[in-house]
Protein backbone atom coordinates (compact mmCIF):
# COMPACT_ATOMS: atom_id res chain seq x y z
CA UNK A 1 0.00 0.00 0.00
CA UNK A 2 0.80 3.48 -0.52
CA UNK A 3 -0.88 6.60 0.29
CA UNK A 4 -0.96 10.14 -1.82
CA UNK A 5 0.48 12.09 1.03
CA UNK A 6 2.88 14.86 -0.16
CA UNK A 7 5.23 13.63 2.50
CA UNK A 8 8.18 11.67 2.50
CA UNK A 9 7.33 9.18 5.64
CA UNK A 10 4.68 6.92 6.65
CA UNK A 11 1.26 7.44 7.65
CA UNK A 12 -0.84 5.05 9.61
CA UNK A 13 -3.79 2.96 8.30
CA UNK A 14 -6.35 3.18 10.25
CA UNK A 15 -8.40 -0.51 10.35
CA UNK A 16 -12.24 -0.76 11.44
CA UNK A 17 -14.35 -3.67 11.57
CA UNK A 18 -18.08 -3.21 11.40
CA UNK A 19 -17.93 0.41 10.36
CA UNK A 20 -17.51 1.10 14.01
CA UNK A 21 -15.74 4.09 14.58
CA UNK A 22 -16.17 4.40 18.61
CA UNK A 23 -13.19 4.04 20.85
CA UNK A 24 -13.59 0.38 20.99
CA UNK A 25 -9.69 -0.43 19.76
CA UNK A 26 -6.51 -0.98 20.97
CA UNK A 27 -2.86 -1.71 18.93
CA UNK A 28 0.50 -2.74 20.10
CA UNK A 29 3.26 -2.58 18.31
CA UNK A 30 7.23 -4.03 18.25
CA UNK A 31 8.92 -2.51 15.43
CA UNK A 32 12.94 -2.18 14.42
CA UNK A 33 13.91 0.80 12.30
CA UNK A 34 16.88 -0.39 10.95
CA UNK A 35 18.97 0.84 14.24
CA UNK A 36 16.64 0.52 17.01
CA UNK A 37 13.97 -1.72 18.17
CA UNK A 38 10.48 -0.19 19.74
CA UNK A 39 7.39 -0.39 21.21
CA UNK A 40 4.33 1.74 21.27
CA UNK A 41 0.66 0.97 22.91
CA UNK A 42 -2.84 2.67 22.02
CA UNK A 43 -5.76 2.19 23.92
CA UNK A 44 -9.08 2.97 23.65
CA UNK A 45 -8.60 4.03 20.14
CA UNK A 46 -11.17 4.50 17.50
CA UNK A 47 -9.63 2.36 15.06
CA UNK A 48 -6.62 -0.33 15.31
CA UNK A 49 -3.12 1.67 13.60
CA UNK A 50 -0.27 -0.02 12.46
CA UNK A 51 1.77 2.04 10.10
CA UNK A 52 4.61 1.32 7.04
CA UNK A 53 1.66 3.40 4.95
CA UNK A 54 4.52 5.25 2.74
CA UNK A 55 3.69 8.48 1.34
CA UNK A 56 4.30 9.69 -2.13
CA UNK A 57 7.08 11.52 -1.58
CA UNK A 58 8.90 8.84 -0.44
CA UNK A 59 11.27 6.52 -2.99
CA UNK A 60 8.70 5.74 -6.12
CA UNK A 61 7.80 2.31 -6.22
CA UNK A 62 7.66 1.44 -3.24
CA UNK A 63 4.63 0.11 -1.25
CA UNK A 64 4.21 -0.81 2.33
CA UNK A 65 2.87 -4.51 2.52
CA UNK A 66 1.45 -6.55 5.17
CA UNK A 67 -0.07 -9.79 6.25
CA UNK A 68 -3.23 -9.35 8.84
CA UNK A 69 -4.52 -12.58 10.46
CA UNK A 70 -8.17 -12.37 11.71
CA UNK A 71 -8.79 -15.74 13.95
CA UNK A 72 -12.07 -16.75 15.22
CA UNK A 73 -13.29 -13.35 13.08
CA UNK A 74 -17.08 -14.92 13.19
CA UNK A 75 -17.14 -16.31 16.64
CA UNK A 76 -19.89 -14.29 18.90
CA UNK A 77 -18.52 -14.97 22.27
CA UNK A 78 -15.44 -13.42 22.39
CA UNK A 79 -13.85 -9.84 21.44
CA UNK A 80 -11.73 -9.76 18.18
CA UNK A 81 -7.84 -10.32 18.06
CA UNK A 82 -6.50 -8.69 15.60
CA UNK A 83 -2.67 -9.66 14.29
CA UNK A 84 -0.21 -8.09 11.90
CA UNK A 85 2.82 -8.61 9.99
CA UNK A 86 4.03 -5.87 8.34
CA UNK A 87 6.98 -3.39 6.62
CA UNK A 88 8.63 -0.88 4.32
CA UNK A 89 12.17 -0.73 3.15
CA UNK A 90 12.89 2.48 0.72
CA UNK A 91 17.48 0.77 0.87
CA UNK A 92 18.61 2.96 3.30
CA UNK A 93 15.70 3.60 5.77
CA UNK A 94 12.36 1.33 6.76
CA UNK A 95 10.45 -0.24 9.18
CA UNK A 96 9.23 -3.53 9.96
CA UNK A 97 6.94 -4.76 12.91
CA UNK A 98 4.86 -7.17 14.57
CA UNK A 99 1.36 -5.55 15.62
CA UNK A 100 -1.73 -6.56 18.02
CA UNK A 101 -4.87 -5.15 17.41
CA UNK A 102 -8.48 -5.45 19.38
CA UNK A 103 -11.81 -4.80 18.77
CA UNK A 104 -13.70 -4.96 22.08
CA UNK A 105 -16.66 -6.09 20.66
CA UNK A 106 -18.29 -9.76 20.83
CA UNK A 107 -19.95 -9.25 17.40
CA UNK A 108 -18.77 -11.60 14.00
CA UNK A 109 -17.09 -9.41 11.74
CA UNK A 110 -18.76 -8.49 8.33
CA UNK A 111 -16.84 -6.08 7.21
CA UNK A 112 -13.44 -4.79 7.22
CA UNK A 113 -12.60 -0.87 6.29
CA UNK A 114 -8.86 0.01 5.55
CA UNK A 115 -8.82 3.83 5.20
CA UNK A 116 -5.00 5.77 4.75
CA UNK A 117 -4.01 7.88 7.74
CA UNK A 118 -2.82 10.40 5.04
CA UNK A 119 -4.58 11.24 1.71
CA UNK A 120 -5.97 8.47 -0.37
CA UNK A 121 -4.35 4.96 -1.26
CA UNK A 122 -2.65 5.59 -4.56
CA UNK A 123 -3.11 3.53 -7.86
CA UNK A 124 -1.46 -0.13 -7.52
CA UNK A 125 -2.30 -0.30 -3.81
CA UNK A 126 -3.63 -3.88 -3.95
CA UNK A 127 -5.64 -5.64 -0.81
CA UNK A 128 -6.43 -9.56 -1.12
CA UNK A 129 -9.17 -11.21 1.36
CA UNK A 130 -8.61 -14.50 1.88
CA UNK A 131 -11.03 -16.98 3.87
CA UNK A 132 -9.35 -20.67 5.51
CA UNK A 133 -11.48 -22.89 6.56
CA UNK A 134 -10.94 -25.47 9.48
CA UNK B 1 -14.84 -24.74 -2.01
CA UNK B 2 -11.30 -23.91 -3.33
CA UNK B 3 -8.34 -24.68 -1.02
CA UNK B 4 -6.77 -20.80 -0.34
CA UNK B 5 -3.05 -22.31 -0.63
CA UNK B 6 -2.39 -24.17 -3.86
CA UNK B 7 0.45 -26.39 -3.62
CA UNK B 8 2.67 -24.95 -6.17
CA UNK B 9 6.08 -27.32 -5.49
CA UNK B 10 7.98 -28.38 -2.75
CA UNK B 11 11.29 -30.50 -2.57
CA UNK B 12 12.83 -32.22 0.86
CA UNK B 13 16.94 -32.68 0.28
CA UNK B 14 18.17 -35.87 -0.21
CA UNK B 15 21.83 -34.23 0.10
CA UNK B 16 23.79 -31.36 0.66
CA UNK B 17 22.84 -28.45 -1.43
CA UNK B 18 24.29 -25.06 -2.08
CA UNK B 19 20.94 -23.70 -3.09
CA UNK B 20 17.54 -24.24 -3.91
CA UNK B 21 15.78 -22.77 -6.85
CA UNK B 22 12.27 -22.59 -8.00
CA UNK B 23 11.99 -21.82 -11.58
CA UNK B 24 9.11 -20.97 -13.86
CA UNK B 25 6.63 -19.36 -10.84
CA UNK B 26 3.15 -18.58 -12.85
CA UNK B 27 2.07 -15.26 -12.57
CA UNK B 28 -1.83 -16.70 -12.26
CA UNK B 29 -1.48 -16.12 -8.15
CA UNK B 30 -1.77 -12.76 -6.64
CA UNK B 31 0.83 -13.57 -3.72
CA UNK B 32 2.66 -16.41 -2.82
CA UNK B 33 4.08 -18.19 0.71
CA UNK B 34 7.20 -20.09 1.09
CA UNK B 35 7.51 -22.61 4.17
CA UNK B 36 11.04 -23.32 4.87
CA UNK B 37 12.20 -26.01 7.15
CA UNK B 38 15.88 -25.97 7.11
CA UNK B 39 18.98 -26.40 8.35
CA UNK B 40 22.58 -25.48 7.35
CA UNK B 41 26.54 -26.78 7.36
CA UNK B 42 27.77 -23.25 8.71
CA UNK B 43 30.65 -24.40 11.23
CA UNK B 44 33.11 -21.12 10.78
CA UNK B 45 32.67 -19.59 13.81
CA UNK B 46 32.50 -20.88 17.66
CA UNK B 47 29.62 -20.45 19.46
CA UNK B 48 27.40 -19.05 16.04
CA UNK B 49 24.79 -21.78 15.28
CA UNK B 50 23.04 -20.10 13.38
CA UNK B 51 22.61 -18.96 10.15
CA UNK B 52 20.44 -16.98 7.81
CA UNK B 53 19.11 -17.73 4.09
CA UNK B 54 19.79 -15.56 1.21
CA UNK B 55 16.93 -14.70 -1.28
CA UNK B 56 17.22 -14.23 -4.60
CA UNK B 57 14.34 -13.47 -7.43
CA UNK B 58 15.00 -13.96 -11.14
CA UNK B 59 18.92 -15.08 -11.26
CA UNK B 60 19.30 -11.71 -10.11
CA UNK B 61 22.43 -10.57 -7.99
CA UNK B 62 22.49 -7.03 -8.66
CA UNK B 63 22.86 -4.82 -5.91
CA UNK B 64 19.45 -4.41 -6.25
CA UNK B 65 18.31 -5.48 -2.52
CA UNK B 66 17.76 -4.32 1.29
CA UNK B 67 16.04 -4.89 4.28
CA UNK B 68 15.48 -4.23 7.73
CA UNK B 69 14.97 -6.63 10.54
CA UNK B 70 13.83 -6.99 14.01
CA UNK B 71 15.34 -9.75 15.91
CA UNK B 72 15.64 -10.84 19.51
CA UNK B 73 18.81 -13.24 20.47
CA UNK B 74 18.52 -15.86 23.37
CA UNK B 75 16.22 -13.85 25.01
CA UNK B 76 18.32 -10.78 25.35
CA UNK B 77 16.47 -7.36 24.60
CA UNK B 78 15.17 -7.08 20.40
CA UNK B 79 17.56 -5.43 18.14
CA UNK B 80 17.18 -4.04 14.72
CA UNK B 81 19.60 -3.59 11.82
CA UNK B 82 19.25 -3.02 7.84
CA UNK B 83 21.22 -3.80 4.85
CA UNK B 84 21.32 -1.67 1.73
CA UNK B 85 22.50 -2.08 -1.97
CA UNK B 86 22.96 -5.83 -1.16
CA UNK B 87 23.23 -8.53 -4.11
CA UNK B 88 20.61 -10.17 -2.04
CA UNK B 89 18.11 -10.52 1.14
CA UNK B 90 19.54 -11.82 3.96
CA UNK B 91 16.27 -12.96 5.95
CA UNK B 92 14.79 -16.08 8.29
CA UNK B 93 17.10 -18.08 10.98
CA UNK B 94 18.14 -21.89 10.68
CA UNK B 95 20.09 -24.19 12.70
CA UNK B 96 24.02 -24.72 11.65
CA UNK B 97 26.26 -27.62 12.18
CA UNK B 98 26.80 -26.45 16.08
CA UNK B 99 22.79 -26.95 16.79
CA UNK B 100 21.67 -30.32 18.08
CA UNK B 101 21.07 -33.18 15.73
CA UNK B 102 17.95 -33.11 14.28
CA UNK B 103 17.56 -29.11 14.94
CA UNK B 104 16.16 -27.30 11.86
CA UNK B 105 14.46 -23.74 11.98
CA UNK B 106 11.29 -22.97 10.51
CA UNK B 107 10.49 -20.00 8.13
CA UNK B 108 7.97 -18.32 6.58
CA UNK B 109 8.42 -15.97 3.32
CA UNK B 110 5.72 -14.27 1.97
CA UNK B 111 5.71 -12.08 -1.57
CA UNK B 112 2.80 -9.79 -2.47
CA UNK B 113 1.62 -8.79 -5.30
CA UNK B 114 4.76 -10.83 -6.57
CA UNK B 115 3.36 -10.99 -10.50
CA UNK B 116 2.62 -7.43 -10.87
CA UNK B 117 5.05 -4.96 -13.33
CA UNK B 118 4.63 -1.74 -11.93
CA UNK B 119 5.70 -1.78 -8.16
CA UNK B 120 8.79 -2.74 -6.83
CA UNK B 121 8.61 -6.04 -5.19
CA UNK B 122 8.64 -6.23 -1.10
CA UNK B 123 8.56 -9.64 0.87
CA UNK B 124 8.03 -10.20 4.55
CA UNK B 125 10.00 -13.04 6.53
CA UNK B 126 9.69 -14.38 9.76
CA UNK B 127 11.34 -17.55 11.20
CA UNK B 128 13.36 -18.69 14.16
CA UNK B 129 16.13 -20.92 15.15
CA UNK B 130 15.77 -22.48 18.59
CA UNK B 131 18.46 -24.33 19.20
CA UNK B 132 19.57 -24.48 22.72
CA UNK B 133 23.29 -24.77 21.61
CA UNK B 134 25.66 -21.53 21.85
CA UNK B 135 24.10 -19.08 24.43
CA UNK B 136 24.22 -16.27 22.90
CA UNK B 137 22.80 -17.19 19.48
CA UNK B 138 19.68 -18.67 18.92
CA UNK B 139 17.30 -16.32 17.29
CA UNK B 140 14.10 -15.02 16.06
CA UNK B 141 12.72 -12.31 14.38
CA UNK B 142 10.68 -10.39 10.89
CA UNK B 143 12.17 -8.91 8.21
CA UNK B 144 11.00 -6.98 5.52
CA UNK B 145 13.02 -6.80 1.90
CA UNK B 146 12.75 -5.02 -0.97
CA UNK B 147 14.35 -5.76 -4.61
CA UNK B 148 13.95 -2.68 -6.92
CA UNK B 149 13.06 -3.64 -9.78
CA UNK B 150 9.45 -3.62 -11.35
CA UNK B 151 9.72 -7.16 -12.86
CA UNK B 152 7.27 -10.20 -12.22
CA UNK B 153 8.63 -12.29 -9.70
CA UNK B 154 9.28 -15.95 -12.35
CA UNK B 155 12.07 -17.33 -9.73
CA UNK B 156 13.10 -17.63 -6.18
CA UNK B 157 16.38 -18.79 -5.32
CA UNK B 158 17.31 -19.96 -1.66
CA UNK B 159 21.06 -20.44 0.01
CA UNK B 160 22.70 -20.46 3.28
CA UNK B 161 23.84 -16.97 4.09
CA UNK B 162 27.04 -18.55 5.61
CA UNK B 163 26.80 -22.40 4.81
CA UNK B 164 28.07 -23.13 2.34
CA UNK B 165 24.90 -25.69 2.00
CA UNK B 166 21.33 -26.86 3.00
CA UNK B 167 21.88 -30.09 4.69
CA UNK B 168 19.65 -33.58 3.87
CA UNK B 169 16.01 -33.01 5.15
CA UNK B 170 15.89 -29.35 4.94
CA UNK B 171 12.12 -28.61 3.31
CA UNK B 172 11.31 -26.28 0.64
CA UNK B 173 7.47 -25.45 -0.23
CA UNK B 174 6.42 -22.90 -2.45
CA UNK B 175 2.66 -22.02 -2.65
CA UNK B 176 -0.05 -19.56 -4.64
CA UNK B 177 -3.17 -17.52 -3.49
CA UNK B 178 -5.35 -16.67 -5.69
CA UNK B 179 -7.81 -13.83 -5.06
CA UNK B 180 -11.56 -14.36 -5.73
Amino acid sequence: MRNTGSGSGEQSVLITVNSDTGANYATHRLTGNGSAAGAQSYTSGTAIVPFFNPENGTASNVYGVYVIDLLDYANTSKNKTIRLLGGVDYNGSGTVGLISGAWFNTNAITSITLTSGGGNWTTAAHFALYGIKG
Amino acid sequence: MPSTYTPIATTTLGSTASSYTFNSISGSYTDLVLIINARSDRNDQANRPTDLIKVTFNGSGASDYSDTVLGTNSGSSPFSYRETNQGFLAVGAIPGAQSNSGEYGTNIFQFQSYSNSTTYKTMLARGGNATSVGSGNYYMGAMVGLWRQTQAITSITLAPYVGPNFVSGSTFTLYGIQAA
